[in-house]
């Protein structure tokens, strides 16, 4: 059905699970299928140390799910909002059929959208 | 009514076309005469011929089979019913086929679990070849009033009168077990436990 990639990633997600006392978290869903995708993040200096998941959808939500929070790690406050969907949909191979409901599987923006406005809310009230 | 081969162990590709007389239809594949000018093309022996020993195999003993198979199919369900929280048995209690059962799952994705069974040794269905790579729930769940995450949430299992009551419990205590894999990893299922609180 998928390739081993994908399987693998689904099977063993890395970044699966939640962050206890997380600096924020955020989610989002896509209306049409269903799907549903939560972001939890630590940030150390302005950096983000740790990125980890929740998701609801296909072994592609969950492959995708993985490498965006892969892809998090490391980067700055501001240049994770850098990260878009098609930066996703490079790294997972697919088969032609299955290109279009990778791309509504990918929820990377409007997730990191999500948990950064939700961390920077946090920030505003602390700095109060 | 059209019937598939391959629902009664026949071969894939081929079925029966029932019409009843006085109905005229239109040929989709035109070009030549076979079947009464209705399907143009090179009959299909092999495929034609293995269809007819299944239909003649079935009817040897269908009634038994039958009972078997809904006995099979009742007693998975009532274990599934009775070991994992949080599931829904769809369709009408009674008035269904033997041989199948649908089930949603709360808070997991119908193809995560077909994909983590399939790993498993246990093939089932998020629904008909037709809909395969569509990204939208089924229709006929959803006119049947679900949200788009129960249809999702929902699979298919069939049965066959050769099922025996060991490979169904091996069957269910896999499932539960995928199930609570899934349902760790689904932020629907926090939201749910949230709402109970």
């Amino acid at each position: 059905m998928y390739n081993e990639s994908i399987i693998n990633k689904f099977l063993e997600p890395k970044n699966a699970g939640r962050i206890k006392n997380a600096d924020a978290n955020g989610s989002a869903k896509n209306e049409k299928c269903g799907d549903v995708l939560k972001i939890f993040i630590a940030v150390e200096n302005d950096r983000i140390v740790d990125a980890k998941f929740k998701a609801f959808g296909s072994p592609l939500t969950i492959c995708a799910a993985d490498i965006t929070c892969e892809k998090m790690i490391g980067l700055t406050t501001e240049e994770v909002l850098g990260i878009k969907n098609s930066d996703i949909e490079a790294e997972i191979l697919v088969a032609d059929e299955d290109r279009e409901k990778l791309r509504q599987s990918i929820l990377a923006e409007e997730t990191i959208a999500s948990v950064m406005a939700e961390y920077n809310k946090r920030q505003a009230k602390m700095n109060k | 009514m059209s019937i598939s081969s391959h629902k009664i162990h026949g071969p894939k590709g081929v079925g029966a076309l029932f019409v009843k007389k006085g109905v005229k239809i239109t040929p989709i594949i035109v070009g030549g005469e076979q079947e009464r000018g209705l399907r143009a093309g090179t009959y299909n022996t092999p495929s034609i011929v293995g269809f007819g020993k299944a239909c003649e195999m079935i009817m040897f003993n269908y009634i038994m089979d039958n009972r078997r198979t809904k006995s099979n199919r009742d007693y998975f369900t009532n274990k599934i019913m009775q070991e994992i929280p949080n599931c829904h048995v769809n369709g009408h209690v009674h008035q269904r086929l033997p041989g199948i059962v649908s089930i949603s799952f709360e808070c997991i994705d119908g193809e995560a679990l077909m994909c983590l069974l399939d790993m498993n040794g246990i093939c089932v269905s998020t629904g008909p070849a037709c809909s395969t790579g569509s990204i939208e729930p089924s229709h006929v769940l959803m006119a049947l009033g679900m949200t788009v995450e129960g249809a999702k949430s929902t699979v298919r299992f069939s049965f066959d009168p050769s099922n025996t009551r060991e490979e169904i419990d091996i069957a269910v205590k896999k499932i539960k077990d995928c199930v609570e894999r899934l349902r760790n990893l689904s932020p629907l299922r926090a939201s749910k436990d949230k709402d109970k609180e």
